[in-house]
């Protein structure tokens, strides 16, 4: 097969927002957040009692709530997804309340909490008849799940991937960030002088990518290309980010020159943006290091939907989306008062601009970064 | 071309390299560590490895013994662009249950961040490129079947599509690990370098772990 241009003919999102990736998109335009005390279990004992969660879903009972998420995912798919495609899946941690479960009834003896299940299971319910591979990066991963497909695509030897990503706000991961010291009481507040760390969020998500030639024929609706990709790891810290944000500028620099186009190209930047002093810091050096006197105007979505962890990639990616096809950047939802770095940067309210081509960046544990340049 | 510049492989007792053909056996997983140090196979000390999860440790450990296998010095200078991938069946399953289970016995109350940061199955190749200075990619996959061969597979596509110059490939578990040093260029001719077209046409139809180890190990 010749070489080819991977593009997005499809996509769809499950929010705290709500079941359209629409209504996520308008929620943030108009900056409102959908983090809110946390109902689903006892949080008295940790730093702050706040995520972004999906409301109407079953906890406990032995019912998987990223299966509940991906149900309502598959319901509100746009469009046929071919039995051929490959299928990847981007989650942290799956199905994570089984494992809950089985600790507190003392019943250890599954492996149902491993993603290689929730693989087989996301397989069965998109009907995916291709190869299944997961794609764990911390919270790269979706971003990571997203450019291996578009590499895949690229290179002709497969011209359809489906990418579904997932992860739900649980007890196990709230109480980690909480030891962490990593959440903030408030909403999260990413690139405000105040910030105090991330909340928790849930989404389940999926984008179908083809080969530009097999959507023509199949008379896709094309939202947009995928132009270059760029993955690194800061290889310094287990939990911090990088002080001076090499690392996720590795990722910047690999992803211009696997797309063939320089950083002037690039018009907005969708910041990983997590809330919390640190990680928020280290990406604005990367920006301005790799971007240099050109200030290129930038959000977070953190404080409207939370931190999504696996599917942080995605929902990036799709609500860049959104800022394409609008030629509009939402604001960063939560701030109120921008740090010094971040001014000109970051806004309070919605940017009007032409919004061709976008860079979106991810970073998480491990030092893991991603990056991703889409175009219209 | 790509090829595979070093091989290793650790289990319950046994340890091997393809290319400069060690092989031996050791009794304890304990002394490894030490082992290696004496050996020179570890030449750096691995920080905080006494607190790594098993699958974290073997990682280190069969990164360490492939990188010697290879013959590559990994100073943190040179190993900017050297990246990560891993697989295994598991993923952090044993760390999430002690993770969660140590939570529970404490009364709910506070967690351990010691432990929960084992809790990502991409946290021993993270382990790993802090320890080593890999810049490179960093990312855990697992697959429906045939996890080796398949990672195999994805770091081919990696590095001929210019994502990477130079790869590790690790299949991890808690009781055995197998690793492989892909690159782009042969540059070290004494250790006979294999190219990966043969490594995965040998190892076709060998789908599990143990049975990957006995394959190389045999074949030395």
């Amino acid at each position: 097969m010749l070489k080819t241009e991977p593009v997005i003919v499809d996509y769809q999102a499950i929010t705290p927002y709500g079941k359209d990736i629409n209504i996520c998109w308008q929620g943030l335009l108009n900056n409102k957040t959908s983090i809110t005390n946390i109902e689903r279990f006892d949080t008295s004992n940790f730093t702050s009692s706040k995520a972004a969660t999906i409301k109407d879903l079953i906890f406990r009972n032995r019912k998987s709530i990223v299966c509940q998420m991906l149900e309502k995912l598959k319901k509100s798919v746009n469009q046929v997804i071919p039995e051929d495609a490959d299928l990847m899946l981007a989650s942290l941690n799956g199905e994570i309340n089984f494992l809950e479960e089985e600790v507190l009834t003392g019943n250890i003896n599954t492996k149902q909490s491993c993603l290689g299940q929730l693989l087989e299971k996301t397989s069965a319910l998109f009907e995916i008849k291709g190869k299944g591979m997961v794609v764990s990066a911390a919270c790269a991963s979706s971003s990571i799940a997203i450019a291996r497909a578009a590499s895949i695509i690229r290179s002709g030897e497969k011209d359809c991937i489906l990418i579904v990503a997932c992860d739900c706000v649980s007890e196990f991961i709230m109480s980690g960030f909480s030891s962490l010291m990593a959440l903030d009481k408030q909403s999260a507040r990413p690139f405000d002088k105040k910030r105090e760390g991330i909340n928790i969020g849930e989404a389940a998500a999926y984008t179908l990518l083809m080969s530009r030639e097999r959507a023509e024929k199949e008379n896709r609706n094309i939202s947009a290309k995928i132009i270059g990709w760029g993955m690194s790891c800061d290889a310094n810290h287990m939990t911090g980010p990088s002080i001076d944000g090499e690392g996720l500028y590795l990722s910047i620099e690999r992803a211009l020159d696997i797309g063939g186009i320089t950083k002037e190209d690039i018009k907005s930047i969708c910041a990983h943006g997590t809330g919390t002093v640190y990680n928020d810091a280290m990406e604005l050096k990367a920006f301005k290091k790799m971007f240099r006197k050109k200030i290129c105007p930038a959000y977070s979505i953190k404080g409207g939907i939370g931190h999504t962890m696996g599917a942080a990639g995605i929902m990036d990616l799709l609500i860049a989306l959104e800022t394409i096809k609008n030629n509009v950047l939402p604001p960063t939802v939560g701030v109120e008062e921008i740090e010094e770095q971040a001014q000109g940067w970051i806004k309070k309210e919605k940017i009007e601009l032409l919004n061709d081509i976008v860079l979106s960046t991810n970073s998480g544990f491990g030092g893991i970064n991603s990056a991703l340049i889409i175009g219209a | 071309m790509i090829f595979v510049a070093g091989i290793s492989w650790i289990t319950n007792n046994k340890l091997g390299t393809a290319c400069k053909k060690i092989s031996g056996t050791y009794e304890n997983r304990r002394d490894l560590y030490s082992q290696f140090k004496e050996k020179g196979i570890i030449q750096n000390n691995i920080k905080n490895f006494g607190r790594f999860d098993h699958v974290s440790k073997n990682t280190c450990l069969v990164i360490s013994l492939t990188l010697y296998d290879a013959d590559i010095s990994y100073l943190k200078d040179n190993m900017q662009s050297v990246g990560i991938l891993s697989t295994n069946e598991e993923d952090c399953l044993n760390s999430n249950i002690k993770y969660f289970k140590d939570y529970v016995d404490c009364g709910r109350k506070l967690s351990r961040g010691n432990l929960f940061i084992y809790t990502l199955p991409s946290t021993p190749i993270a382990e790993a490129a802090i320890n080593f200075g890999c810049q490179g990619p960093v990312a855990y996959f697992t697959f429906k079947e045939d996890q080796t061969n398949q990672l195999l597979e994805q770091g081919r596509m990696m590095i001929e599509r210019k994502e990477t110059t130079d790869l590790l490939l690790v299949n991890s578990s808690e009781d055995e690990a197998i690793c492989f040093y892909l690159r782009k260029k042969n540059i070290s001719s004494e250790n006979g370098n294999i190219s990966l077209e043969k490594i995965q046409k040998s190892l076709k139809n060998t789908p599990g772990l143990s049975e990957i180890i006995n394959n190389i190990s045999q074949k030395g």
